[in-house]
């Protein structure tokens, strides 16, 4: 039996570069205790607008009872339903709940009565969130006035801002594209200082007359130019074969798309610039993507996070931005200039990413 | 002012975490000649070589190439200086010719005169047919050689080889050397790292270095007269002789038995000319046969290796 001495050289080899080990133990420790942080027990909740057309003790009592069962919290009290609607749209709230006109003299006469729901249906997971907020309010508060007023049915229904047109697919595209822009390049170009160091072209490369910026700008330029065409073939193919409406154009959705690329490729390199092999590339870059698949709005909506996380973390992640900015153009269909806040922070965390790089490639082989 | 040397190496010394790779090194090359940086593996050679080309910065003293101080004024040098590092330092997924052209418009070659530098190249180092193929399809011979071809692509006054003969044949070895002594005689300056000794002979001047030190630097003549002590004479005698009677002949510094005592000697003497000629008048010896005895670098090192122990 050959197993066991296979075992030993592995371990051995696993636990030999401080770094790994650090990777192995300090990382899951550190994710887990992010994790708790961001989405334990001082998470934060949806924020969600409500129009109270009603305005009768009853809906006041409902609102009363929504702050203890859902997961959102009232942001904005709108005046009418438009008003609901138009918050969604400004993107300030992720959905609407609406009390109608006569709601407490239906229940009271023991007739059933209903609400409305207005959800922004951008995001998948926020509109289930806020659907399930509103039924659970719905039902505590059928529970409440059961003595008083018997059962009466309280029906929600729900209506959908840029939708009902969003299909799960379309709703799921900024989160394909995330992955594709910004691990995928990352990786790849993690390994490409690493790679010349470990197979010594770097020694030779060193020698001749080139400067630290034209090793790094010349890289990125490269990876850029390889990365765009697949992600403009990525984009077609999507919106060509799996019916994807894109409301903004398909221009400013390319030119986002780029930043998020070339973002991406920028901090790619910083890794590649400190790690000292391929396989320390690699992981670091998986590693750190962890916290961009946890806190950058992936899998579930940023304003879940804990706000101290949100600040620290969230804000950081190029994944955020570009989420955000993604929905914004393809769902709702918004210009690019309009998208100051993303295309800022994604641009400055290309140069510093890319400045950062260049300070600290080193020039030497020691 | 002093002289001015393609490579002036003072008081170098590089200290690693846990180890003092070189101890205090001077290093002076001359401009046209192949200059020889021996010993064996982990001797601090490759060390040396690398803070020569400013790749490594020394822990103390100065090396300065061209006049420009390493690794501050690499920049301003590396233009004349071609470096063949150990391990190829290919781009082994691309071919020759794109290796060549890389190089070349990096080191600032541009249109017909780059295309005519990656020709040259080409046919110099006689990669013609392998011209489009990929590096990491080569053999290792066939590597070696682009290696070489791709470090003089810019036309450099100075090659450094760090061990550019390590696991070739002993043909292939020859063609190299041939090819440096070719380069020398064009009046490019060559400093060679190497572990075969007998390699060495083909240098102008050599330097030995053992445990990060230089312990000896001259031509290979000079090397081994330091390490023997003198010339060597082999002589056979046809009836045994003691040690006594040799030394009767004068200049001589040593006597060394070969196989049966008092029959063969290999005898260290001041001046090889002068002690046959006085072995011809010693009528108390009956020489059969005498003549200066060849000394390998090899032997000559061993020697010194054994004596700074």
């Amino acid at each position: 039996m050959n197993i066991l001495p296979m075992v030993r050289k592995e371990v051995r080899q696993l636990l030999r570069d401080p770094r790994t080990l650090v990777m192995l133990v300090l990382m899951p420790l550190l994710i887990a205790v992010m994790f708790g942080l961001g989405y334990g027990s001082g998470r934060g909740k949806l924020p969600i607008a409500v129009a109270n057309l009603d305005k009768g003790p009853l809906s006041w009592r409902a609102l009363d009872i929504l702050e203890d069962v859902g997961e959102v919290e009232v942001k904005y009290n709108a005046w009418s339903v438009e008003e609901a609607v138009d918050m969604i749209r400004d993107g300030k709230v992720y959905g609407a709940i609406i009390i109608p006109e006569g709601f407490t003299d239906s229940l009271v006469m023991g007739e059933s009565a209903y609400i409305i729901v207005v959800v922004d249906q951008t995001n998948p997971h926020t509109s289930v969130i806020v659907c399930e907020a509103a039924k659970s309010m719905a039902y505590a508060l059928q529970v409440s006035i059961s003595e008083e007023y018997g059962f009466p049915a309280i029906t929600v229904s729900y209506q959908t801002v840029y939708g009902p047109t969003v299909t799960t697919m379309e709703g799921f595209t900024p989160i394909t594209m995330t992955l594709l822009l910004h691990l995928v390049p990352m990786t790849l170009i993690s390994m490409s200082i690493c790679k010349e160091r470990e197979t010594g072209t770097y020694e030779r490369l060193i020698m001749a007359p080139i400067s630290r910026w034209e090793i790094i700008g010349g890289k990125l330029v490269a990876y850029f130019l390889v990365t765009v065409v697949d992600m403009v073939v990525t984009l077609l193919f999507l919106v060509t074969f799996f019916d994807i409406q894109v409301r903004g154009s398909m221009i400013d959705l390319s030119v986002f798309s780029a930043l998020m690329l070339i973002c991406s490729l920028s901090m790619g390199m910083f890794l590649s610039v400190i790690s000292k092999n391929q396989l320390q590339a690699v992981t670091t870059s998986i590693f750190l993507f962890i916290p961009s698949l946890l806190f950058g709005g992936i899998i579930s909506a940023v304003e879940f996070i804990s706000p101290g996380v949100r600040t620290v973390l969230t804000y950081g992640l190029p994944v955020y931005y570009f989420m955000k900015g993604f929905r914004m153009i393809m769902i709702r269909g918004v210009h690019i200039t309009q998208l100051v806040t993303e295309c800022e922070a994604l641009g400055l965390m290309t140069v510093a990413y890319f400045l950062i790089s260049i300070l600290m490639l080193r020039m030497r082989v020691d | 002012m002093g002289r001015e040397f393609v490579i002036e190496v003072r008081g170098l010394v590089k200290r690693f975490a846990d180890v003092v790779a070189v101890k205090g090194v001077d290093i002076l090359v001359e401009e046209g000649e192949i200059y020889g940086l021996l010993g064996p593996n982990g001797a601090g050679k490759t060390t040396t070589i690398r803070m020569i080309c400013g790749l490594i910065r020394p822990t103390r003293g100065t090396v300065r190439v061209f006049g420009y101080r390493m690794p501050e004024e690499r920049i301003k040098a590396s233009r004349l200086i071609g470096y063949v590092t150990q391990h190829t330092s290919l781009y082994e997924d691309l071919t020759v010719y794109e290796n060549l052209m890389f190089y070349a418009s990096v080191y600032g070659l541009r249109g017909s005169e780059k295309r005519r530098a990656v020709e040259e190249a080409l046919d110099r180092f006689l990669l013609r047919e392998f011209k489009d193929k990929m590096v990491g399809k080569l053999s290792g011979g066939t590597v070696k050689r682009v290696s070489l071809a791709v470090s003089m692509v810019h036309n450099p006054k100075l090659l450094i080889l760090d061990e550019p003969t390590a696991g070739v044949d002993p043909k292939l070895r020859r063609v190299f050397w041939d090819m440096f002594r070719d380069l020398s005689r064009e009046g490019l300056t060559l400093l060679v790292t190497t572990h075969y000794m007998d390699e060495a002979e083909n240098c102008d001047r050599i330097s030995l270095m053992l445990g990060g030190r230089i312990v000896v630097t001259g031509t290979p003549d000079e090397v081994k007269r330091m390490a023997m002590g003198g010339d060597v004479v082999e002589v056979t005698f046809r009836k045994p002789v003691v040690e006594e009677d040799v030394r009767r002949v004068g200049g001589v510094k040593s006597v060394e038995w070969v196989g049966d005592r008092g029959m063969r000697a290999r005898v260290v003497v001041e001046d090889a000319e002068e002690f046959l000629a006085n072995l011809l008048k010693a009528d108390w010896l009956e020489v059969a046969v005498a003549a200066k005895a060849d000394v390998s670098l090899e032997e000559a090192f061993l020697r010194i290796e054994g004596a700074v122990r």
